[in-house]
């Protein structure tokens, strides 16, 4: 890694910055900082990145005076920020430090121009050169366990535009059988379906309603939040049906059927 | 004579007349009718009229039973919640919409009708809500045409078109106890015709299906017969059904997903 403490990594949704600040985290096993700038209450890629790396201390926005406790106290940093934020920002925030700021680029040379802050420029996935009037669509999850099979459907629908233009879609989802799962999808990318969603390292939750996070965050045009909302909702196991499962899913586990 | 078999209409209006008028000019003596009028789609008393107008011949399907007798799908028929949901909304849209006139006739439709050697039947002749897969259990599948007393078996409720022939078939039957022996059935050729759906095609394309059958000659004729389906969706989204519905039926999709275990017996 290079020497200076805090790394800034920005660049268009869907062009890899997780990705490569994952690679980043697998080169060490040293203590490591994570923050993503502009998740919100929704930070899906910092859960997803906190599970998978141990030796990763993943802080949320509202932790800003925490962040630069630890990077004062000397532990590298990887701050992730969001397409929609302006670096100037992150700048504000980490004007003290000296940091390295690196642009992931889809490779389009149009585009350059809006790298002039970056000390590096890496090549990522190649995506929709500009996105116009973009739309964000959050759904906090947390409590909700999704029917498979439903979840399938769903996002067969939202990937082939039921919903909307969607651009890129990633999301934590708890199963049936007490895991979470982790899908995404980017336009250009090939399509995703349930059989491409990573299970996450976590145990399985299969006591009532998982309080753990997870979530859904779609960004698109046209979206049509409603129906969305509408419809998440209706893929989403009641208490009686969750009840149903999680016994069946002990019961395999007892009998050795299953592991816990 | 030339018989067309329609099932699985779903209140699909463009569809239903696109079918008419292509068995029309197929001169067709007589057309039979294997239920599901309504369901989903936005001309549930547009469609039950048409076929009260014309007397076309028609055996109760699940989704006319429903209307009927309240929602009593089983799980067999929804694999996800989703589908569910979706089936229970456009059951109480339908239910809301069908006048008590029509709800009175549809109360009038028989489980099954005979026609000479043929049977007609939604699902299957146990129940409008089991699904005849292409994929069945052959004992299953020769035993329900062999129930019916009929060489041929027209059904829909898959809304997938498939011919199944069973040449010189062999039931036996072994019973447990002291005094029983086995007893072997032979059957000459029988065969399940699955006539597919009129208005929410499984197929992979947006056109509507049916099927022509030459009683002379025991020809099979499946018809795939294109109609405007953006009226029908226009009609979902004007109607106050789902939008969902409209986007899926211009895809070749059906408007909830069906069971797709070829080995599944419904025992409601």
């Amino acid at each position: 890694m290079d020497s200076r403490l805090v790394t800034v990594v920005t660049g268009p949704p869907g062009v890899g910055k997780t990705t490569w600040i994952r690679q980043q985290v697998a080169q060490t096993e040293d203590a490591l900082l994570y923050f993503a700038a502009g998740a919100g209450s929704l930070p899906i890629d910092a859960v997803h990145l906190g599970v998978e790396y141990a030796h990763l201390k993943v802080l949320l926005e509202g932790q800003e005076q925490e962040l630069l406790h630890h990077i004062q106290a000397g532990i590298p940093a990887l701050v992730e920020v969001a397409f929609h934020l302006d670096p100037i920002q992150m700048q504000q925030i980490l004007g003290e430090f000296d940091c390295r700021w690196v642009g992931i680029t889809p490779g389009e040379k149009d585009e350059l121009d809006s790298y002039l802050w970056a000390d590096e420029l890496m090549p990522g996935q190649p995506v929709t050169p500009t996105l116009l009037d973009p739309q964000i669509w959050r759904a906090p999850l947390t409590g909700q366990v999704w029917d498979p099979a439903s979840l399938e459907v769903f996002w067969q629908e939202l990937l082939g535009g039921a919903y909307g233009n969607i651009y890129r879609a990633k999301g934590i989802f708890e199963m049936p059988d007490g895991q979470a799962v982790y899908g995404e999808f980017t336009e250009g990318g090939s399509q995703t379906g349930l059989d491409d969603f990573d299970v996450l390292d976590l145990p399985r939750h299969l006591q009532g309603r998982p309080q753990r996070f997870s979530g859904l965050e779609i960004l698109g045009r046209h979206l049509e939040m409603r129906s969305l909302s509408q419809t998440v909702q209706d893929c989403c196991l009641s208490d009686p049906v969750l009840a149903d499962y999680q016994r069946q899913i002990q019961e395999l586990i007892t009998t050795g059927e299953l592991t816990a | 004579m030339k018989l067309a078999v329609i099932s699985c209409i779903h209140a699909n209006l463009p569809a239903l007349d696109a079918v008419l008028l292509d068995s029309d000019q197929h001169q067709v003596d007589q057309i039979f009718c294997v239920g599901d009028l309504v369901g989903y789609g936005p001309h549930p008393n547009e469609v039950i009229d048409k076929i009260r107008e014309l007397g076309i011949p028609t055996c109760a399907g699940c989704w006319d039973e429903d209307v009927v007798e309240g929602h009593n799908a089983c799980e067999c028929s929804y694999p996800s919640v989703l589908a569910e949901k979706r089936g229970l909304t456009a059951h109480e849209w339908t239910n809301q919409q069908v006048s008590k006139d029509n709800k009175d006739w549809l109360a009038t439709l028989p489980q099954s009708l005979k026609f000479e050697n043929l049977a007609f039947v939604h699902g299957s002749p146990h129940s409008a809500h089991e699904y005849l897969l292409p994929g069945i259990n052959e004992f299953l599948a020769l035993e329900r045409v062999l129930s019916t007393g009929a060489d041929a078996l027209f059904c829909g409720h898959t809304h997938v078109p498939y011919v199944r022939t069973f040449e010189d078939a062999t039931l036996q039957i072994k019973l447990r106890g002291p005094d029983c022996h086995p007893t072997s059935f032979t059957a000459p050729l029988k065969r399940i015709i699955n006539v597919g759906s009129v208005g929410e095609p499984r197929h992979g394309r947006p056109n509507a299906t049916y099927v022509l059958y030459d009683t002379d000659t025991e020809a099979v004729t499946l018809r795939e017969v294109s109609y405007p389906y953006q009226t029908t969706c226009m009609d979902i989204l004007e109607r106050g059904l789902p939008a969902i519905f409209a986007w899926r039926l211009a895809r070749d999709l059906e408007y909830a997903e069906k069971a797709e275990n070829p080995t599944h017996i419904c025992t409601r």
